[in-house]
């Protein structure tokens, strides 16, 4: 699964605020307190904790899918954040970018699909510099 | 204290950043329309690639050694430089944003400098993947000669009163801040080799010799600060919008269609700033001297415009100027 790069989050996100429903959204009936609007969000204050640090990046391929990561979704990369185990992270592999989940086992590093079809890939050597960048959010489009 | 922190090779840095199949390889960036090399990593630098080398006559090194080639992408260089530029603004009280990849910062006060300059070179690379060094002392021109020693000295140097001789008698002449090449040869045959040299200098001879500024440059490396950190950028005096040709133009209408590119977009510059002007001097290149084909056949030009002024550059840009600039419209 590899991914590219998309231009800066700013551009994209801009700055405007949306409204922000009261209340959960039930995903069944519509509740009838939402009548009226309070509170702002502003998308890139919710997705971004980093904005120096954070890219933003396009899915390819569906090894990520088991962790609700798409072909074609875009992905927010924080450089900020410490990679650690369980991480889904930004991987350079072979010169690639790769989405991978970071996994220490006995010691060992690796790299792990989120589909049964890919095996976890050893990280045998300078394994914290083959990662890129933590995955923090992602944005799917249904 | 003053410290200068620039990013290493930065337009190179920045393609490395989204490509890893770049790392451990020569790589060069090229200008506006793929004329001449503007940036080097430091394996195109060790294969002999030199600043400002136009494209054709680097070609044959660039084929012999494999070297990754990239037109220059301003967008991203410059959404880089603003992250970078965020992130050491927030390191200290205040700084000065000196050009795309250099900054000076106030560490005025600050209990451990080198350290500071540690993290805040760590925090750089982690958060963008970007290198940088930097170099702190007690004034401008030798904070600027520390973070020249810094790229070969473990990405941090700090030049002190203790330490000064040490690290000046290590720096070749001409690596300092606004050492030109016609003060480096006039400075050499008076048998000054390196920084240290200059340091050590008559002051009234250089006051003779390069005036006051050659004479405030010998003060600044004695440690007595005479610029100052400018937070606020001066307005700027000229725009100039300079450009290598695509290929070799011999009509008068490409020509005139080039130009009237370079019109537009500098009027465009003027306008943005609410200035207006009175002048704009062109220059046509001519660089038939270099014995490769010329990329500007100047004569039709001469022809029609007999009163504009033709220089010869080699190998430059076509280039306008425009200037001075005057506040307010023209009335």
């Amino acid at each position: 699964m590899g991914c590219k790069l998309l231009g800066p989050a700013s551009e994209i996100f801009g700055e405007t605020t949306l409204p922000l429903a009261p209340g959960a959204v039930r995903a069944g009936f519509p509740s009838p307190a939402a009548d009226y609007l309070e509170n702002t969000v502003c998308l890139q204050e919710l997705l971004i904790a980093h904005p120096q640090a954070t890219f933003l990046m396009r899915v390819e391929g569906d090894s990520m899918v088991g962790a609700g990561i798409h072909d074609g979704d875009i992905v927010v990369v924080d450089r900020a954040i410490k990679p650690g185990d369980g991480k889904v992270v930004v991987a350079v592999m072979d010169g690639d970018f790769a989405i991978k989940r970071l996994r220490y086992r006995g010691g060992e590093c690796f790299l792990e699909s989120a589909n049964p079809k890919f095996k976890p890939i050893p990280v045998t050597e300078h394994s914290e510099n083959s990662v890129w960048g933590v995955v923090t959010n992602v944005i799917h489009r249904l | 204290m003053i410290a200068l922190a620039d990013g290493n090779n930065f337009y190179c840095s920045c393609e490395r950043v989204f490509n890893p199949t770049l790392e451990g390889v020569p790589v060069v960036v090229l200008s506006n329309n793929d004329g001449c090399v503007v940036a080097r990593s430091e394996e195109a630098k060790a294969l002999g690639f030199e600043m400002g080398t136009p494209e054709f006559q680097a070609r044959e090194l660039i084929e012999t050694h494999g070297v990754r080639v990239f037109s220059s992408n301003y967008t991203l260089y410059g959404d880089m430089s603003r992250r970078m530029m965020e992130l050491l603004t927030a390191s200290a009280p205040a700084t000065e944003i000196y050009s795309i990849d250099e900054c000076f910062l106030d560490y005025t006060g600050m209990a451990d400098p080198e350290e500071h300059a540690r993290r805040t070179r760590e925090q750089v690379r982690q958060w963008l993947g970007l290198p940088i060094c930097i170099g702190i002392a007690a004034t401008k021109t030798l904070a600027k000669a520390a973070n020249k020693l810094a790229k070969h000295n473990g990405g941090v140097v700090m030049i002190t009163a203790d330490n000064t001789e040490e690290w000046l008698t290590k720096l070749p002449l001409d690596k300092l801040w606004g050492i030109g090449r016609a003060h480096d040869r006039r400075l050499r045959a008076r048998g000054f080799r390196t920084a240290w040299d200059f340091h050590q200098a008559d002051p009234a001879w250089v006051r003779k010799h390069m005036g006051v500024v050659g004479e405030r440059m010998v003060r600044e490396l004695q440690g007595i600060a005479c610029l100052s950190l400018e937070e606020v950028q001066p307005d700027r005096q000229n725009v100039c919008c300079a450009k290598s040709f695509g290929t070799r133009l011999t009509e008068l209408r490409d020509i005139e269609e080039a130009l009237a590119n370079y019109v537009n977009t500098s009027a465009g510059r003027v306008r943005a700033r609410c200035c207006s002007s009175a002048s704009a001097p062109l220059r046509l290149p001519n660089s038939s001297e270099t014995g490769s084909q010329p990329m500007l056949d100047q004569r039709p030009a001469i022809r029609s415009y007999p009163h504009v002024r033709c220089l010869t550059f080699r190998p430059a840009p076509a280039a306008l100027f425009v200037r001075p600039l005057h506040t307010g419209l023209p009335s």
